[in-house]
């Protein structure tokens, strides 16, 4: 198939080709990296905040997506499993980074450590930016509304090219994205008023 | 909700003022109503929710270029690597029937048919 021709195909479809030629032929996945890069570029910013950083995470995502191909059975769209693999990916790289200087500080004794963690916890709370606080809130959100709202809000498509997207009807895209500004809203609330994850 | 709800109810449904079932209501007749839902998606994109949403850096050309090259490098070399450890494999169980073969022999193994010149 052309590489003109991979461009029509649907996101399954691509998956599905990747799936069969394994191996042999890249083009599949690369056409797939090509789509849907920028909005995991985004994402990872909102955690990052860093641009090269960013970049450093989309690469692992999208390794980590085609190795996990095989395993990938369409029952979310694959977009949203991208989502999931980038909030993941990103979570972990956040939590390492966090790690790494707390074992220099257990050397310094045990006394010190619970007064530091609390300050940590405080800071966390109380000292996030904005780009933090929508980075924790998207994270509370329903995967695939967390995809709904990505589509629609950061990306601009039409509700028809969400229903597309997501595989669902018109009607439901527009309830999955009123939905998921409601829950983003409700989300950042409460991290605001303190409560955190629920 | 059979009628159309006011502009203020709109704004109250985008500023999460309404309860669960005014909520459901207004989702509910959104999905019907595109003359609603326009009114709905102009608040939405005037809110700072939502320019927080937009409000990160392009993504140059260049990066997304360099994004592309070093992640196909990296699952070709990951693929090398897999290929390379099955020859490796292969070669492990090749060397070690050839070593092993004068110790148990192949003829030895019950259940072989022995061959017979006569």
């Amino acid at each position: 198939m052309a590489e003109a021709d991979l461009t029509e195909l649907t996101d399954q479809a691509l998956v599905d080709l990747c799936k069969k030629r394994g191996a042999k032929d890249d083009r599949p996945f690369e056409e797939l990296v090509k789509r849907h890069q920028a909005a995991v570029w985004r994402v990872c910013y909102y955690f990052m905040g860093d641009a090269l950083d960013a970049e450093d995470i989309v690469q692992d995502v999208f390794f980590k997506a085609h190795r996990g191909l095989p395993e990938f059975e369409g029952r979310a769209s694959f977009r949203t499993w991208l989502n999931q693999i980038t909030i993941n990916t990103c979570k972990n790289e956040l939590r390492m980074r966090t790690r790494r200087p707390a074992v220099v500080e257990e050397e310094l004794g045990d006394v010190r450590e619970p007064i530091e963690m609390a300050e940590g916890l405080d800071q966390r709370w109380q000292g996030m930016t904005g780009r933090e606080e929508l980075a924790l809130a998207l994270e509370m959100l329903q995967p695939d509304q967390f995809t709904a709202l990505q589509l629609r809000d950061v990306e601009s498509r039409s509700y028809a090219e969400v229903a597309q997207m997501l595989g669902i009807s018109q009607s439901a895209a527009k309830m999955r994205v009123q939905r998921a500004r409601l829950a983003l809203r409700g989300a950042l609330q409460r991290l605001r008023d303190g409560g955190g994850m629920p | 909700m059979t009628s159309h709800p006011t502009k203020d109810h709109l704004e109250d449904f985008i500023a999460d003022r309404l309860d669960e079932s005014g909520n459901v209501a207004i989702i509910e007749h959104l999905s019907i109503c595109d003359s609603c839902l326009e009114v709905v998606d102009q608040l939405w994109v005037a809110t700072d929710l939502n320019q927080s949403l937009l409000n990160v850096p392009d993504l140059k050309e260049t990066a997304t270029l360099r994004m592309r090259r070093n992640l196909v490098h990296r699952i070709h070399l990951a693929e090398l690597g897999r290929q390379m450890m099955r020859f490796a494999g292969v070669g492990v169980l090749s060397m070690m029937r050839v070593l092993l073969e004068p110790i148990f022999g192949s003829h030895n193994r019950p259940g072989l048919k022995e061959d017979h010149d006569d």
